[in-house]
């Protein structure tokens, strides 16, 4: 069976989770410059997607620790989580090439199949 | 001694409760720490997104819980669900609300409190209005701010969309500037976004909405609508929208007709604060306020309909125009007073909350103040009713000790005498801001027996909500039938 597919939110969480261990604020943070701000995940919703890839095996507790009296956890990816994220980026990584492919290909504009008969 | 908590963090906590307790137990911390790690700077509550935001993740939580026990026991979890959608079904309004009568507005003698079922006034125009308030500052679960407007002869209750749906980012979740005209018939809604601003104006009795730009400006606040509704005194602002600043500042004042959306500017020396229309419309009362310190340099003028300054008004030293209802209905006199608070972003919305002292002449000749009997502790004007009554705010209990309701209290010009005259309950959690009276048509007799609230069509998320869990229900049953209809013709094959 081949994995699922990952959507936008799960696929940049696990990226931000690729280089190391982080916590919620920092995965947060790496999201949005990972998007380059086009996705800015709300708390609720990153703790969403965390509780869904814990179940999966995608991601793991790593430590915990308190700074200024607040609670950190840091979370990892974990050789599944890795895995499916490489093969979800292999995936968007093809399709993005199809696309190029296809762009370069494309007649410009005021080209034969540019023009109406 | 634990440190007091801060209002924000209070603020988190509350919409953390949504989440089962088991939940709460493993993340409440960790989610309040990059909650507030996430804040913006200067955040005082939680956004309207980050409270559904979190309405959405302790939903799912409860679910997953909710899953967990039915497939444990799935008997109690479908009566639950059967259960929820019966009373979600059945407390759909039965079918529109019955037509008002013409005549006299009046005010229920106990307002009906805060729900989340009131329908919208673009959806389901409730008519005439006797007033408009703000109810709930996000600071509980579930409470969303809601601009609400009451119906002058029936029961009818409505979110003025128009103003929540115009609320700016600096807001916070505050419905947008808004005012009720005097005659309950229209309603004037600002802009503070810092785009380029307009004004919008809804008929309460079709619920169509006009708007007008109002050239480059940043922000719009409405000041005064003119007792037939056709004028509107605007504060018109270049100046970039900001939390701290008040909206007068740096304002022009522009008058609108809304006949023909002409605009007559005025040549006002300082920024409008407040501003009241005389009972006849032909001329206007306007609270300047110096540029960065409003108290030093207060003046108050007359203008006409032309926008020129007719004459200045002379107020006792520190005192303040009461608010747009400030002019008395025989048009004699003036309310003022001194105020409650400081001058925030909302101060002109709120006429200030003025606590009134003195009636000063409103007319060319006449000189003498006339001193206002003493008024109760802690209680702000809100309008005439009648040449000899003033319309009072105060909160019941005092304020900062969990109000269970705001009270509107006639007084007396005469015999002095302070009476009761209604109540919004709050129930301690959904407080009651920025209160309007529609003022034109209040006589001395103001209330009315309240009836059954008619709150007009759910708001549509709610529709959408109840339609998605019959739906689910139904699918369910069905689901369910067919298994066991399934099991029996297997039994029969085998």
């Amino acid at each position: 069976m081949s994995p699922k597919r990952l959507q936008e939110p799960s696929f940049l969480v696990l990226t931000a989770l690729a280089t190391g261990p982080q916590h919620g604020y920092g995965i947060l943070k790496d999201v949005e410059a990972l998007s380059g701000g086009d996705v800015v995940l709300r708390v609720g919703t990153l703790y969403g997607a965390l509780d869904r890839m814990a179940a999966e095996g995608l991601v793991e507790l790593d430590h915990e620790e308190v700074v200024d009296s607040r609670l950190r956890r840091y979370y990892r990816l974990t050789a599944l989580g890795a895995e499916q994220l490489a093969t979800e980026a292999e995936r968007r990584r093809s399709q993005a090439e199809a696309a190029q492919q296809r762009l370069r290909a494309r007649p410009t504009l005021g080209g034969a199949h540019g023009q109406f008969a | 001694m634990n440190p007091r908590p801060d209002p924000l963090e209070d603020s988190y906590r509350r919409m953390l409760r949504w989440f089962p307790p088991r939940y709460r137990q493993r993340r409440e911390e960790e989610l309040l720490s990059v909650l507030l790690d996430a804040a913006a700077p200067g955040q005082r509550r939680a956004t309207a997104a980050e409270r559904l935001d979190l309405l959405r993740a302790g939903s799912r939580a409860w679910s997953q819980e909710a899953g967990t026990a039915a497939r444990r026991n799935p008997g109690p979890a479908a009566g639950i669900a059967a259960l929820a959608a019966t009373v979600l079904l059945t407390s759909l309004p039965a079918g529109p609300a019955p037509a008002a009568e013409p005549g006299t507005a009046t005010l229920p003698s106990r307002f009906a409190g805060y729900s989340l079922l009131t329908g919208d006034a673009s959806t389901d125009p409730p008519g005439r209005a006797a007033a408009l308030y703000q109810q709930g500052l996000g600071v509980e679960l579930v409470d969303f701010p809601q601009a609400v407007v009451v119906g002058a002869q029936a029961d009818e209750y409505r979110r003025l969309d128009l103003a929540e749906r115009r609320s700016s980012p600096s807001q916070q979740g505050d419905p947008a500037p808004m005012l009720l005209s005097p005659d309950g018939r229209s309603v004037a809604v600002g802009d503070l976004s810092g785009r380029p601003a307009d004004v919008a104006v809804q008929d309460l009795t079709t619920g169509e909405v006009r708007t007008w730009p109002v050239g480059d400006a940043a922000r719009t606040v409405p000041l005064a609508l003119s007792p037939d509704g056709g004028f509107l005194a605007l504060a018109v602002s270049g100046a970039p929208a900001h939390e701290e600043q008040p909206p007068g500042t740096k304002a022009a004042l522009h008058l609108l007709d809304l006949r023909t959306g002409r605009v007559t500017t005025t040549d006002l020396a300082a920024p409008p604060v407040v501003a009241a229309w005389s009972p006849d419309g032909t001329e206007l009362a306007v609270q300047q306020a110096a540029e960065g310190s409003p108290r030093p340099g207060e003046t108050t003028v007359v203008l006409g309909a032309d926008g020129r300054t007719r004459r200045h008004l002379d107020l006792p030293a520190g005192h303040r125009l009461a608010g747009p209802g400030a002019w008395s209905p025989d048009g004699r006199l003036l309310a003022t007073g001194f105020g409650t608070g400081a001058y925030d972003a909302s101060c002109p919305d709120q006429g200030c909350l003025v606590r009134p002292t003195t009636a000063v002449p409103a007319r060319p000749g006449s000189t003498d103040a006339v001193p206002l009997p003493a008024v109760p502790a802690g209680a702000t004007f809100l309008a005439w009713a009648g040449a000899d009554r003033l319309l009072l705010a105060a909160t019941d209990p005092p304020a900062g000790t969990g109000a269970e309701s705001v009270r509107i209290d006639a007084l007396s010009l005469s015999t002095q005498e302070v009476t009761p005259v209604s109540s919004i309950p709050t129930d301690g959690e959904f407080a009651v801001v920025r209160l309007h009276l529609a003022t034109a048509d209040l006589a001395p007799a103001v209330v009315r027996e309240p009836g059954e609230a008619h709150r007009g069509r759910w708001p549509l998320p709610w529709r959408l909500a109840a339609s998605a869990l019959g739906a689910l229900l139904v699918a369910a049953v069905v689901g369910r039938l067919t298994r066991r209809s399934g099991t029996r013709r297997t039994a029969a094959t085998a």
